[in-house]
């Protein structure tokens, strides 16, 4: 496929100046999907899994991608994805503190744009020590390492979100912390003036009730430019099984969401919603659910490892509006996705929108016309035949969705080399009008895995259904590969 | 053997190449700069497998080093990566004139991804405090571990479980020779992770009846108190070594690597009690 243009020079000069923020002009088809390794990375065959994905307020024309990508080089800084065209194209940049000869770059990695110039923050568990560690980077499309900010031991999955307020720049890093003092683990670090040269990170404890010990590693932070501020996480509250031989089950779970509305700022926040049954901040949106918390994946599981899923966005038009999905386990699927909204502000929410068997890695925004994505990967078919199906689902209403099959790839191959297979999340962003994801997938060149489409910058043979090397016939296996698309509403 | 610059240590590509243009860029967005050349890869010395086939490309070279430069020049390149996009391009941290590189690269093996791995393995071989040939005798929960995984067996009673544990193990090791450092006793505890998490895959997975090079280290993460995490680095205290880097363990029947280093230091050391510089 080719974006090529060959829209003259006099006709250009005709087009209107100003173009709706929806359409830009450098991407010209309704859906696009493109492997994000570029032409120079052609033999690459990193497991690139747990995508990410922000996209600059400022210019949406800039992009950054992460996934579990080591520098090409080997060298002691990790790669982020960049794009200036509104991802059409992809390079990587590697700016990300590592160490030397690491194989995946980080042991986990999130960013994003504050939309004041090009200031990009990111939180990652470094590959060299695995302390969590909260970065900034003034423009991520140059080769400046990016600044370290804030340096912990003991804390997980890290997931960052950034916005302007005024002059200010905030930055908010949802994390399960188990620096967090009784069991009370689910945390988000936030700077409310990140910009200034050396910021304060607080921990916010976002979890007020007792816990089996710990909260479940997602907490994720989403904010409106009023001040709004919501993150939902798990509370857990039993379990059974034994860790080591990955048979634990979280038998007992609350998904809890909480709210602040002043950007985080005051002695206490995240505690603007008042559970009613019990008094305490966060409500409990579903209490008691169950699901496995696998340390590995399995051929049951298409090889990716499961343990809940959460993601949260609020409307753009509307901060009392945000919609929620969680993961829990129902009869006949290893993982079902409940979309849930509250249009009061968190206080009471809706029964299922829409509930999806067999799938993981959900993420939900969305757009300034109120239409609503939902991605998610879900597994197809049994044994040798089993497939991983990436699906970005929209509705403007919440009950009727489109379904669109943005890939459809084997389960089987490539054997995994670590976990997760295809990661512990995936990302979707709402740009304008637009829809803007990430998610990681079997990099075969067959069109047929791709339903909607798709481009490859790096070698490949969609007739032989090869990848090829730089020398374009040395034949490549199949790997791993972070997939940008872009879904113009 | 030749003593290892640092740029030599530190460079993940190096090549021989020709410098084509100065203040120029191969690769769309990299501006040509002061300090930026278009060089042609000549030949690849050293580097990982997606970098392996560039011999014969021309690429973006950002200049570092006390070595200034002209066009047509060749020069060593010790590079680590910077841009990849249609083309790449790299940071060198030095390019000496190739004459120069000559006496370090001399009897350095035609495979760029060997010779990359067998640098990592000197690295390794370097820092280790005791190397040795053993054979693996048995795998064994940590004393620590058993005790945590007691209480994973009784839910709610403190342990905590991340995706990245690390499922410590400690192989017992019979040892046959130590080649490097001091080990007293004939047997050793090599502790590693079983775990396939994203941050723990690399590291050996130790079998009973493994035989090879062990390059053993200290002070390693290790398994702490119940209600910490299990991968905070914490002080050695209980005489396990670990063994986190591929690099830290290789089968006798690997060519090259290990034994060729251990023949160089005992003859390094030969060498040192005869006098002979």
């Amino acid at each position: 496929m080719s974006t090529k243009r060959t829209t003259s020079r006099r006709a250009r000069r005709a087009r209107p100046r100003r173009r709706p923020a929806s359409r830009a002009k450098h991407w010209p088809t309704p859906v696009m999907v493109i492997d994000m390794i570029p032409k120079s990375l052609s033999g690459e065959t990193a497991q690139d899994s747990e995508p990410h994905l922000t996209v600059n307020p400022a210019n949406s024309k800039q992009i950054v991608g992460t996934a579990f990508t080591p520098d090409p080089a080997g060298g002691p800084r990790a790669p982020v994805y960049i794009s200036t065209d509104g991802g059409a194209t992809w390079k990587l940049n590697s700016i990300v503190p590592s160490v030397a000869g690491s194989d995946t770059g980080t042991g986990d990695i999130t960013t994003g744009f504050s939309g004041k110039k090009t200031t990009l923050y990111a939180s990652i568990l470094n590959a060299g020590n695995f302390h969590l560690q909260e970065l900034r980077a003034a423009n991520p499309f140059v080769p400046t390492a990016m600044t370290v900010l804030q340096d912990r031991a003991n804390a997980d999955q890290p997931f960052t979100h950034a916005r302007r307020k005024g002059a200010k720049e905030l930055a908010y890093v949802g994390v399960n912390d188990f620096n967090a003092p009784g069991g009370r683990t689910a945390t988000v670090d936030e700077s409310l003036n990140a910009g200034v040269p050396s910021p304060a990170f607080t921990s916010a404890r976002v979890e007020k009730r007792t816990t089996v010990g710990q909260d479940g590693p997602q907490t994720r932070p989403a904010s409106h430019p009023d001040g709004t501020v919501y993150a939902a996480s798990y509370r857990w509250r039993a379990l059974t099984g034994n860790f080591q031989a990955n048979t634990l089950v979280i038998t007992s779970a609350d998904v809890v969401v909480v709210r602040d509305d002043n950007f985080g700022a005051g002695a206490n926040p995240f505690s603007a919603l008042i559970d009613p049954g019990d008094g305490a901040a966060g409500i409990r949106v579903v209490q008691g659910v169950s699901f496995p918390f696998m340390i590995h994946g399995t051929t049951a599981t298409g090889q990716q490892r499961l343990g809940g899923s959460i993601s949260i966005a609020v409307d753009p038009k509307d901060s009392s509006t945000v919609y929620l999905v969680y993961g829990d386990q129902q009869p006949g699927s290893v993982l079902t996705l409940h979309v849930r909204v509250s249009r009061n502000r968190g206080l009471t929410w809706s029964s299922d929108l829409l509930t999806v068997g067999n799938a993981t890695n959900a993420a939900i925004a969305v757009t300034t016309s109120r239409v609503i994505g939902f991605l998610y990967q879900q597994i197809r078919g049994t044994g040798g035949s089993m497939r991983w199906q990436t699906h970005l689902r929209r509705s403007t209403n919440g009950i009727n969705w489109s379904d669109m099959v943005l890939a459809d790839t084997p389960a089987t191959t490539p054997v995994k080399t670590f976990d997760p297979y295809l990661g512990d999340y995936d990302h979707l962003v709402a740009v304008g009008k637009d829809l803007c994801g990430i998610f990681s997938a079997n990099n075969t060149p067959d069109k047929a895995n791709f339903p909607n489409g798709v481009v490859y910058q790096r070698n490949a043979n969609f007739s032989t259904h090869q990848l090829l090397k730089l020398d374009g016939t040395t034949v490549v296996s199949p790997s791993i590969d972070p997939f940008f698309f872009r879904v113009a509403g | 053997m030749p003593i290892r610059s640092s740029a030599e240590q530190q460079a993940r590509f190096v090549f021989r190449g020709t410098v084509k243009k100065l203040r120029a860029s191969t690769i769309g967005g990299v501006k040509g700069a002061e300090r930026t050349a278009v060089v042609r890869v000549e030949e690849v010395i050293r580097a990982p497998e997606a970098l392996s086939q560039y011999a014969g490309q021309e690429i973006t070279v950002e200049l570092a080093g006390r070595h200034k430069l002209k066009a047509g020049q060749q020069a060593m390149f010790y590079a680590n990566g910077w841009i990849f996009g249609d083309s790449i391009a790299v940071q060198a941290i030095d390019h000496p004139p190739v004459e120069a590189a000559h006496v370090t690269m001399a009897g350095i093996p035609a495979d760029p991804v060997a010779n990359l791995v067998n640098h990592d393995a000197k690295s390794r071989f370097d820092q280790a405090e005791v190397v040795v040939s053993a054979q693996v005798v048995s795998v064994n929960l940590p004393t620590a571990v058993t005790s945590t995984a007691l209480a994973a067996a009784a839910p709610g009673a403190g342990e905590r479980f991340s995706e990245h544990v690390p499922l410590w193990r400690d192989a017992v090791i019979a040892i046959h020779a130590v080649h490097k450092g001091r080990h007293a006793s004939k047997r050793a505890v090599v502790r590693f992770p079983a775990s396939t998490d994203v941050i723990w895959h690399r590291a050996p997975k130790f079998q009973p009846g493994q035989e090879g090079f062990f390059m053993l280290h200290r002070g390693g993460p290790k398994e702490t108190a119940k209600g910490k995490w299990a991968f905070a680095p914490a002080a050695d205290g209980d005489g396990a070594y670990t063994a986190l880097h591929p690099a830290d363990f290789q089968p006798f029947d690997h060519p090259g690597g290990i034994r060729t280093m251990i023949d160089a230091a005992a003859g390094a050391r030969t060498r040192q009690r005869s006098g002979v510089r």
